[in-house]
């Protein structure tokens, strides 16, 4: 559902070029960007949210094969979080797995979509589909 | 009840008894002809020979009608339970491993032994005399008699301790084989102590004497058993051999006590039928049991590289699986943008357009390089890498890489340094490939280091030259320490931490490898940085 809190988005990925080529066409749709390069670190961040923080993000975009702990930890840390159980997530990954597909398709409002079958705009209108947004 | 032979007057005990010493020499003669080095083996041997010789002795003082003789068989009995004494001691120590508690007192056990034994057999200390009352057999002992007890007694008790205390070392087939052995041994020592001292010297009993040597035939039967279901000694054809050599010996007892010339005759051809039928089996047995071994050997040699096979089977999946990962990112790369220009108000401007042209250039190019890693990779593994060797400054070279990667680690705000404890020095190498390995190492230190330093550090022994890259970057976990060089990373969660396809650095070890050097690296684990070096032989000038 859609609410009046700015579009935020937390984009894990470790690849800065991925990174960029995302980025342009989410600022485009005023979306803020904020993007971590490592799992430690995004989950550090998610933590330190609180009811409040209107800059906490709206919807999470999480790569799979993270430098440090595997996006499915963050992508299940996330959901034991209160203020974010029922927030969008997309696993956005280049790693084809049947056993990922399987516990994501039993996770609700999530999402699990490949990096090269997804272009940047095609990607920004599945995250407003989910948010339900134009 | 006796049998009455050719020289002897020989009861029905004193065959058995006879029959039970063959048993054991021949026991122990099969174990030390299954392994002539081994140490346990020959002291096996060695244990069975002197308990076969203390029955015959005492055998042969109860037969024979001389004094002279049946006091020096008496004597040459205590002489060689000294022995049987010692032996136990000493079995039990190093069976089937030395006791980690203590050292074997070799020397001076052994000196105690010989003192004994000589003492025994030739002074009247242990043994003094023979006497006859009510015509039985009494022995008259010295005074040494009571140290030769002790000694054995003591021997007895420390091979039980032995046992005892490396039992929680043993594994349990090793625990049954002592435990049979030992048990072998005790009980019938101890049922000889009784009949042959115990009973005639403290209780005045005399005629149990000749019932001492039946109680080996426990340890004989234990140790058999040990040897046909457990694998003791590993002597496999053990059954055989004593069901033919015990059958041999009975028939050669019956040609002994033949009553007529016709027996005779016949018993000695009934012998002879069975040593050759007797030696054919034997060797049948070994023979399949050689061929049972070697089945066994390719079993397991077979099964080993079918393990093998799957596991380099699942590495190649993993390793397809996470190559078709690292190329799809710069796929995406070219694909994203790409659709931007189908976009409108994306990219509208020749900067912006000239922009998106280097990014997808920039794309192919690492794309390009992952193929290129491949292949060399294939190269390498069909061991047809070309190397053209000429004399190379490699100061020079090194630091030429280094100039041309510090914009990168500049651009970080990593401080970077090159050091060099000579200013030049010669190597023999294929130039294009090492300046590859340099650059490889360089380039990953800078890349997996965000915040810190990257010292590359030149020295030389006057032998070989040593370029180390050291960095306070990302560091190495035990695991992926492991798996670094090797041509395919096993585990994702290993591989998302290893850039490209992992195969950089091991393209290099072999390159280095190639040139007669050596690659290794160091880290004190995870967020503590790294130490990567190579080491390539000095040209002597």
């Amino acid at each position: 559902m859609a609410d009046e809190r700015p579009r935020v988005l937390l984009f894990v990925e470790d690849e800065p070029d991925i990174v960029e080529l995302y980025k342009i066409a989410f600022e485009a749709e005023g979306f803020t960007v904020d993007d971590s390069p490592n799992g430690k670190s995004a989950l550090e961040r998610i933590s330190s949210y609180t009811q409040n923080d209107f800059s906490r993000p709206t919807v999470m975009i999480l790569d799979i094969l993270l430098p440090d702990i595997s996006g499915m930890d963050i992508l299940r840390q996330v959901r034991k979080n209160p203020l974010f159980n029922n927030t969008p997530v997309i696993m956005f990954t280049n790693f084809s797995s049947d056993d990922i597909r399987d516990e994501i398709a039993k996770t609700p409002n999530t999402k699990y979509l490949l990096k090269v079958q997804t272009s940047p705009p095609q990607l920004v209108a599945i995250v407003k589909q989910m948010l339900g947004i134009k | 009840m006796t049998l009455d032979g050719v020289f002897l007057n020989v009861s029905i005990i004193s065959a058995i008894s006879i029959l039970v010493a063959a048993s054991s020499f021949l026991l122990g003669l099969f174990v030390y002809l299954n392994d002539t080095k081994n140490i346990l083996n020959r002291s096996f041997f060695a244990l069975t020979f002197f308990t076969a010789l203390w029955i015959m002795s005492v055998q042969v003082a109860i037969s024979v009608p001389d004094a002279a003789v049946i006091l020096f068989s008496r004597r040459l009995a205590l002489a060689a339970a000294v022995w049987i004494g010692f032996l136990i001691y000493y079995f039990s120590y190093y069976f089937p491993r030395p006791n980690k508690s203590y050292q074997f007192p070799f020397m001076w056990v052994a000196m105690v032994t010989i003192v004994i034994s000589v003492v025994s057999l030739f002074t009247s200390y242990v043994l003094s005399n023979v006497t006859y009352i009510a015509g039985q057999q009494r022995n008259v002992y010295g005074f040494g008699y009571y140290v030769f007890a002790a000694f054995f007694i003591g021997s007895l008790l420390l091979g039980i301790y032995n046992s005892l205390s490396k039992r929680s070392e043993l594994n349990r087939e090793e625990r049954i084989q002592i435990n049979l052995v030992m048990i072998g041994l005790v009980v019938s020592g101890a049922i000889a102590l009784t009949t042959n001292l115990i009973l005639p010297q403290i209780l005045g009993v005399y005629d149990t004497g000749q019932f001492g040597p039946l109680a080996v035939v426990i340890f004989v039967c234990l140790a058999t058993f040990a040897m046909v279901k457990h694998h003791l000694f590993n002597v496999k054809t053990i059954a055989v051999e004593l069901l033919v050599s015990g059958m041999g010996l009975v028939i050669l007892l019956m040609v002994l006590f033949a009553s007529s010339n016709q027996d005779k005759a016949m018993d000695l051809v009934l012998l002879a039928i069975t040593i050759i039928v007797g030696t054919v089996l034997i060797d049948s047995v070994i023979s399949e049991e050689r061929q049972k071994d070697n089945l066994e050997k390719l079993d397991k040699d077979l099964e080993l590289a079918n393990n093998r096979y799957k596991l380099l089977d699942q590495a190649r999946k993993e390793f397809l699986s996470f190559v078709s990962h690292q190329l799809r990112t710069p796929m995406t790369v070219i694909k994203g943008y790409a659709s931007y220009l189908r976009e409108d108000g994306f990219y509208n401007s020749p900067d912006k357009v000239k922009d998106l042209s280097n990014k997808i250039t920039d794309a192919v190019d690492r794309m390009d390089s992952l193929i290129a890693s491949l292949l060399d990779a294939r190269t390498l593994e069909e061991g047809k890498m070309n190397f053209a060797f000429q004399q190379i400054d490699f100061v020079k070279l090194a630091n030429s890489v280094f100039e041309e990667l510090k914009s990168s680690g500049i651009a970080k705000n990593l401080a970077l340094s090159f050091e060099t404890a000579v200013p030049s020095i010669t190597v023999s190498a294929d130039q294009i490939k090492l300046r590859q390995c340099v650059q490889n190492l360089i380039d990953n230190a800078i890349k997996y280091t965000s915040s810190g330093f990257v010292k590359v550090r030149i020295r030389t022994d006057g032998e070989w030259v040593t370029m180390s890259v050291q960095d306070s970057g990302y560091g190495l976990s035990d695991q992926v320490r492991g798996s670094l060089f090797q041509e395919f990373v096993r585990d994702s969660a290993v591989a998302s931490k290893v850039k490209g396809l992992g195969l950089g650095l091991y393209i290099t070890k072999e390159i280095i490898k190639a040139h007669g050097g050596e690659i290794s690296a160091d880290s004190e684990g995870e967020g503590k940085g790294s130490v990567f070096a190579m080491k390539l032989k000095v040209t002597p000038q």
